[in-house]
């Protein structure tokens, strides 16, 4: 069924090394965070990328979002082959694209400026709206849509909740209407209840503006209730990938297995550890 | 929607619930007399530069009995470390203010003085941070620190003693290479392998209780499960007693005996842990559980949230002394 509709994202085998110089010696030593990793993103759908911490899925992600470059490999959008854009190019045909949400909701907003700042900063950047007051009116609805009251938009970071910034985190990076959003362990700072609250957010979003998402997180359930397709990353390698139904039902790699298995259930019936 | 509105949220039939409850649980306290920790009505306030006082627990009463773990489970701001930390005095002193008892064998806390204090921190009660990588100091090998805390609870002890005490402890505590790891650093370490070495230096002196606050937050699911494991088995070999501060409901279920629910400085929910999960009572506990995605069967289209719950049972939406909702809400709408 996916075979046959066309990606809007494809991802080449790329592979990235960060190189580490010594000290005082000349001699290097090469990290390799992504190894030769393909994959690739369909429009509508929600790719959820996992692994534990160093398994490489943030920049994997980093990638994508071309705020990185990969060592070797291609990345391709709607065709085209942004890997070796200049910022130029990039900020003309990716950033609109392609946008990017952080884990921490608090240090991805300057304190200094109120959020109507922050999101009609992307606007303006994007050269998107004819004048000032047709901006104003993208963002307040922008962020009326991500459920918070057009009211609040002089305000600073620091006079919201955690939940009600990653809101604006969101609003920002929608406001230039993006094709694909690159939400980076973007719930994962959340508690539990506000959580839902952004994951609902999510898919309401996804289907009003016809989104494509690539999910990275760590947590697992999480993952069961978002996404559509799953790519297990393991030291920078692509173990495992399939739909959540063939990844949480018949996981084929013991590390995936391990995974799963490692998650606490809320269930007191169920415990996994003997007592 | 408003986030901050419905988090914070306390609905006016909870409270009812909520001071039944707790006069309930004060009783058994008084009738169990095998508890090892008792902490009865605390209440807690800080205050700012302005010496303006801030209630942030509002009359917290719970035991912990021998061999027992007790989990507290919340969101952030609800006040369960600050629970934690009053049990061993660790605020600030001077601004900070304790109301109500805390007894650990019999001893009232609040009637300690510094010196005795001392004695029961790191020696007949232990403590894990969530962040090992900021409770260690990067400069002193794993086996200074150690040592360090040996030496000042059991002075007598000879050097040999010490040593083998320590390694006894990283060992319990699941490291499979006691002896190199006492001269290494702690840049050496992962964060599963630092928290090891925190739970090891809280077993060094043989604690009755071990406080443990978000031990495992900050760590891999697949590591926080064999951290899991650790304190589970120690429970078992030591007969010690656990209090277990987290948000995760997974983790309460895999752990506990006993659970209390706190939302905003208070306990919503007292009970054993199949209990919680199979009949939450509260509101809160029922809306907390819910808005879990399910790891098994059908997969929701949305996720139930605490407010749906807080409305039902006709909750106001009113904001609830809490400082930062304060600045949320006094600011221009």
């Amino acid at each position: 069924m996916i075979g046959q509709r066309k990606a809007i994202l494809q991802v080449n085998s790329i592979t990235k090394d960060f190189v580490r110089r010594g000290f005082t010696s000349r001699a290097q030593t090469v990290m390799r965070a992504v190894n030769n990793v393909s994959l690739q993103l369909f429009a509508n759908q929600t790719y959820a990328l996992v692994g534990e911490s160093g398994s490489g899925k943030s920049t994997t992600g980093r990638i994508i979002c071309a705020l990185e470059r990969p060592t070797s490999g291609t990345v391709v959008f709607n065709d085209e082959n942004y890997t070796d854009f200049s910022d130029h190019l990039l900020r003309q045909k990716i950033r609109g694209n392609i946008q990017m949400v952080l884990q921490d909701p608090f240090s991805s907003l300057n304190p200094r400026k109120t959020i109507e700042h922050a999101v009609l900063e992307a606007l303006e950047i994007q050269k998107i709206g004819k004048n000032h007051s047709e901006r104003l009116d993208a963002v307040v609805d922008m962020i009326e849509r991500v459920g918070l009251s057009s009211g609040m938009i002089n305000r600073y970071p620091h006079q919201f909740s955690g939940g009600q910034l990653q809101r604006v985190n969101i609003a920002r990076a929608l406001v230039v209407r993006p094709k694909i959003l690159i939400l980076d362990e973007s719930v994962s700072a959340l508690d539990v209840s506000v959580q839902a609250q952004v994951l609902n957010l999510l898919q309401d979003l996804k289907q009003e503006f016809s989104l494509s998402y690539l999910f990275i997180t760590h947590d697992l359930s999480v993952v069961r209730f978002i996404a559509d397709r799953v790519g297990v990353l393991r030291k920078g390698e692509l173990v495992e990938e399939g739909t959540v139904d063939e990844i949480f039902d018949h996981p084929q790699t013991d590390y995936t297995q391990n995974l799963l298995s490692s998650i606490p259930i809320p269930n007191p019936e169920h415990r996994q550890l003997a007592f | 929607m408003n986030d901050s509105q419905q988090e914070r949220s306390l609905p006016a039939s909870t409270q009812i619930l909520e001071s039944a409850e707790t006069s309930k649980t004060v009783e058994n306290i008084e009738h169990d007399a095998r508890a090892l920790l008792k902490v009865n009505n605390l209440k807690v306030d800080f205050s700012n530069s302005r010496h303006q006082w801030t209630r942030i627990v509002h009359g917290v009463s719970f035991a912990v009995g021998k061999g027992e773990i007790l989990g507290i489970v919340g969101e952030s701001g609800c006040g369960k470390s600050v629970t934690a930390f009053s049990i061993l005095r660790l605020h600030e002193r001077r601004t900070t203010r304790y109301e109500g008892a805390i007894t650990f064998e019999g001893h009232d806390i609040f009637s300690l003085g510094q010196k005795q204090l001392r004695t029961l921190r790191g020696g007949d009660i232990g403590f894990i941070f969530q962040n090992p990588m900021s409770s260690l100091n990067p400069l002193l090998t794993i086996g200074q620190q150690l040592r360090e805390t040996v030496r000042t609870h059991q002075p007598s002890l000879s050097k040999n003693e010490v040593e083998s005490s320590c390694i006894e402890a990283l060992h319990d505590a699941g490291s499979d290479n006691p002896e190199s790891w006492m001269k290494q650093y702690p840049y050496q370490f992962s964060g599963g392998m630092l928290q090891r070495v925190m739970i090891g230096m809280a077993l060094i002196n043989h604690p009755k209780l071990l406080i443990a606050d978000e031990p495992t937050t900050a760590l891999d699911v697949t590591i926080q499960m064999q951290l899991l494991k650790v304190l589970r088995d120690l429970r078992k070999t030591r007969d010690m007693s656990i209090v277990l501060i987290t948000h995760d409901m997974g983790v309460v279920a895999q752990m506990c005996d006993r659970v209390e629910v706190m939302y905003q400085g208070r306990i919503m929910e007292s009970a054993p842990v199949s209990d919680i999960f199979a009949h939450p009572r509260n509101p809160y506990t029922q809306g907390l559980l819910a808005a879990i995605p399910p790891m098994e069967g059908l997969r929701p289209k949305r996720l139930k949230t605490v407010s749906d719950f807080l409305k039902q049972s006709g909750s106001d939406l009113s904001p609830h002394g809490n400082v930062m909702d304060h600045a949320a809400f006094t600011a221009k709408e």
